[in-house]
This record gives structure tokens, sequence and C-alpha cells, in this order.
């Protein structure tokens, strides 16, 4: 009835205070539509099993083929090499759960919200996030977990929480070396960051031309060729490479803890000023509907997961475990300058140092640089949204760039769900 | 309020909004907004936050997809159809945050709308 091409991601998902990480060509008995990043497409008991988390996190694409034959995978990419048109790629839509045997019986849970005040919502907040490392903790048993520090607010809170159940805890940090510049903001902070939490401290630092080396396969695992998420890829391949680098030999696949996703549930974005142009805009529309759109986009990019993936490394974003609660958060709350330290301090408390409270926001990709560290590079090689688009669409096989903004279209991939009949 | 009058105003506001040239010979009700650069995907965002505050309809993840919302005739079509589900649930004068979603997800596994 279908075939799946190629790897599908590791399932890291939530549900019912379990982390499910049951392979993702398997049936998995789930109680309710998973949290976390969980995709995967099995033959069950009850027939087909398609899931896809609720933000889409992790990737699931389909085509048919002329002969009938539908395909899963985890990428375009290996679709495009089993044979398919670009332009008959779908994806399956970000909270999908259904088993269908025949096909349109569905199986469809989504938790209630409940109005709550900011205080109980950061009590939640911080009790799931533990919860959830501790589940981790019993699941990873001696696998090398690293967390991955910018020196923000984001990853730091991830960082304290996750070093109270994962006592091998270690702190990774990227930079760039970029025509003799001094170590990034991001590098000194979590290098300071490291040593006041007691987490061994991997220094990645890779010269602009190492870095740009990866940008084919960021554009390939990342699924996306916007410049905002390509740069937040190049720095992740770069983290991913390096843990890879030092666990070539191990039987099991190394886990890197990521902050990403918390800007996206608090709308914590602003956009980068480089040369007197202005990068990474954001939409003009009020913030709830911003935040909205920021996490509704997250389905349409695998800046994360994608690069980790490449080589080896498992990527785990915790805050995505708890999106609910973040978007119980009341508009009032989301419309305060400060929302994201004073839910950081009601979450994490003192455990985040004051330096890290008083640090100005900077993106992973420019690093607090005045160079603009990842995204200037790229605009001083010449790399800009046009070649990054250009490129994706060759390594892709799409002779017209254009047909791209027909398959990410607001904010998501297009996306539907096969019908499951035909040959088998 | 009728299909065109929904166009109309969808056109007004992106000409205006995202500055296409009054002479603009490519650009109609059938110009094809995305794919021919009229409108970014910073831009998707701000026509259904002006859809929302026009028409007081939320357009579901279903209908955002190329063969359904390209062009202004397209969206029109779309808006129309959902104000007037609205209508027929009662929920027209209702706040916006309190109505009916239309979502076929909703119903579960829609063979129809697959591609294969």
């Amino acid at each position: 009835m279908f075939r799946l091409v190629g790897e599908l991601d590791p399932n890291f998902g939530w549900t019912n205070g379990r982390v499910v990480t049951t392979p993702p060509d398997q049936y998995a008995p789930l109680a309710s539509e998973p949290r976390g990043a969980f995709a995967c497409v099995a033959r069950g008991p009850a027939g087909v099993q398609i899931v896809r988390d609720a933000l889409g996190i992790n990737k699931l694409f389909w085509a048919r083929r002329t002969d009938g034959e539908l395909l899963f995978a985890a990428r375009p990419r290996h679709l495009v090499e089993a044979g398919s048109c670009f332009e008959e790629i779908w994806a399956v839509p970000p909270a999908t759960a259904v088993q269908a045997d025949p096909p349109g019986r569905t199986q469809r849970a989504v938790a209630p919200r409940q109005p709550l005040p900011v205080a109980a919502i950061a009590a939640r907040i911080r009790s799931e996030l533990d919860r959830y490392c501790a589940a981790l903790a019993r699941e990873l048993g001696d696998t090398p977990v690293y967390v991955c520090l910018s020196g923000g607010l984001d990853s730091t809170g991830i960082a304290v929480v996750a070093r109270r159940h994962l006592p091998g805890l270690r702190a990774v940090s990227f930079d760039l070396d970029w025509a003799g510049s001094a170590s990034s903001g991001d590098r000194l902070t979590a290098a300071r960051l490291a040593a006041d939490l007691g987490l061994p401290l991997t220094r990645i630092t890779l010269s602009a031309d190492e870095l740009l080396e990866l940008l084919d396969t960021v554009l390939l695992e990342g699924i996306d060729w916007r410049d905002f998420n390509v740069h937040a890829g190049l720095v992740n391949a770069a983290l991913a490479r390096g843990i890879a680098q030092l666990h070539a030999s191990d039987s099991a696949a190394p886990v890197a803890l990521t902050g990403d996703i918390a800007n996206e549930l608090l709308a914590d974005y602003h956009a980068e000023q480089i040369g007197g142009r202005t990068f990474y805009a954001l939409p003009r529309v009020p913030l709830p509907r911003l935040r909205a759109a920021l996490v509704r986009g997250l389905e349409a990019s695998h800046r994360e997961v994608g690069p980790f993936h490449a080589w080896g490394v498992r990527a785990v974003q915790p805050y995505a475990v708890v999106v609910d609660h973040y978007m119980a958060l009341p508009e009032a709350f989301l419309s305060l300058a400060d929302r994201k330290p004073r839910l950081c301090r009601m979450v994490f408390g003192d455990e985040i140092p004051a330096y890290v409270y008083d640090r100005p926001k900077t993106r992973a990709q420019v690093g607090g640089r005045e160079d603009g560290g990842v995204l200037g590079l790229c605009l001083d090689r010449g790399i800009d949204g046009q070649a990054l688009r250009a490129r994706f669409a060759a390594l892709h096989g799409i002779t017209d760039p254009a047909l791209l903004s027909r398959f990410i279209c607001g904010g998501r991939y297009r996306a539907a769900l096969p019908a499951l009949g035909g040959p088998t | 309020m009728t299909n065109d009058q929904i166009a109309a105003r969808l056109e007004g506001f992106v000409r205006s909004h995202f500055r296409v040239a009054r002479d603009d010979p490519a650009f109609s009700r059938r110009a094809h907004l995305f794919q021919d650069g009229y409108v970014d995907s910073l831009g998707v965002v701000e026509l259904l936050a002006f859809i929302h505050e026009q028409f007081g309809v939320e357009v579901p993840d279903e209908e955002l997809v190329p063969d359904r919302f390209e062009t202004i005739e397209d969206i029109a079509r779309v808006v129309h159809g959902l104000v007037d589900g609205e209508r027929e649930h009662g929920l027209a004068d209702a706040p916006p945050g309190s109505r009916r979603r239309g979502s076929a997800r909703d119903s579960g596994l829609d063979s129809s709308r697959a591609a294969g």
C-alpha cells in the first residue's frame, strides 16, 4: 500500500507524561496526539497509522508515483530521488493522528486549554519540562547528551532544567572564525555560563569556508530556503558536525538539547539591521496574530532536527512539549515588552544567572557580533535570499524557483492526507 | 456581501499594502499572488490578518493550498464561503475568538482532498 523512502527522523514525542521514541516505521499506541517531535507511518492493528506531532516538528512528506504506489519520506529530496516530481510532493498536515482501514476512520484528540494565571502557567511549564527531562534521562541512559548554549535565556533555561536530571550533561557552543574576529558575545557568555553551571563545554569554531561548505546539507535537510532559517540551520549543522566528530565510534547516536521554539511561543523576535538594510523582517500584524503565525510556521522548516540528523545527532527541543501552556498565556501578558525575562524568572528563577537576564536579546545566527555573524558572512559572500532560493530549487531539480511559493504557503508546507486505497 | 465585493476589498488591500504599481499589466484578480511575487511569506500573514479584520473569519489551513488560495478570485471565493458558513451557523455577530473554524481535517481522513 505504501513505501518509506530514506530514513525518517528519530521520535521524541511526549504524551501522557511519557516520552515516545517508537521508531517512525513502527506502530505506536498513542493515547493522545503527541507533543514534542513525532511522526510515523506504520501498519497497526486498526489499519495504517499516520501521525505527525502538533507543531509539525518532525517532517513527513508523501507523493504518489504514476504506477499508484504511495511513497512517504522525511525529506522531499528522497522522494525526488525516488522518481517523484517536486510539484507532486505534499506534507502530511501537522496535528495528524489517523488510523484508517478502510480509509475514513479517524482517531484524533486535542488537549483542552484552560484559562489560568501566568504564575500557574509558569509552574506548569517548569513541571512539565522537569518531567520531560527526567523521562529523557531514563530513556537515554548513558547516551552522551549536549545542551546547545548560546548564552540566551531559552537555551540557559533548558540547561538549568536538564542538568538536574542528566548528570553527564555537557554543553556545546558555536562560534564563527571570520576575518580574525574575536570571540562572539554568545561564546563568551556560554563559556561563563557553562563554568557557573558546572557543565564541561565543547567549543566548536568554524572558519567562514568551513561553515559555508555545510550550506547544501542545510538546504536539503532543513527543507527551507528562507534566510533566517537557513542561517540558524548553519549554526546547528556546525554544532552537529562538531558533536558527531567527538562520537564517531559510539554505538548510540548523541543527543543535542536546544532552546529552539521558545522565541516563537512568545513572539520574541525582531528584525536585524546589517549595513543599513533590514533582514529577518516580521509581518506587520498584532502581537497575538504574529505569535500564532510564528508558531504555525514552525511546521515549514527543519532548521533544527534536519541538520543535526544529517550528522547522526538526535536534536531534542524540550519547549515543544510545553507549547499548550505557552499558548494559554493571556494576550495582555504577550503585550509586555519584558515578557520573556518575566516568564523565565517565574519558570527558572535565579537558577539562571543575573548576567543572562541582563544580556540584550541576540539571535544565534548573529551571535551578538557587530559583523552580523552568519548572516553577515552570507551577505558578504553574495549568498542572499534569492541565491538561497535558487540553490534550494537546483538541489531539488526544480527549474523554476517561483514554484517554491506553492510549496511553502502561509508559513506551511503544502499539505494534504493521501488516500490510502490503491495497490497493495 | 457578494463575491465581487469581497474581491474588490482584497484587491484594494493587495494593491496598497504590497505596493503593486497602478500600471502593472500583469496584475489582475487572476494574477498568481505568491508564485509571481506580489505577496511573500510575510505578506500571507498580513493578508490573513486583513481578512480576519475585514470579514471576521479565519481561513483554515486546509484552504491555504495553492490550488485554492492563489489568486484574488480564489481567495474571495474562500472568504465568501467562510462568511456564508458563519451566517448559516448563526455566529455572524459573535466575537471572532468564539467563531467556528471550518476544518475538513477535524472531520477525519478526507480522501477527497488527496492529490494522489
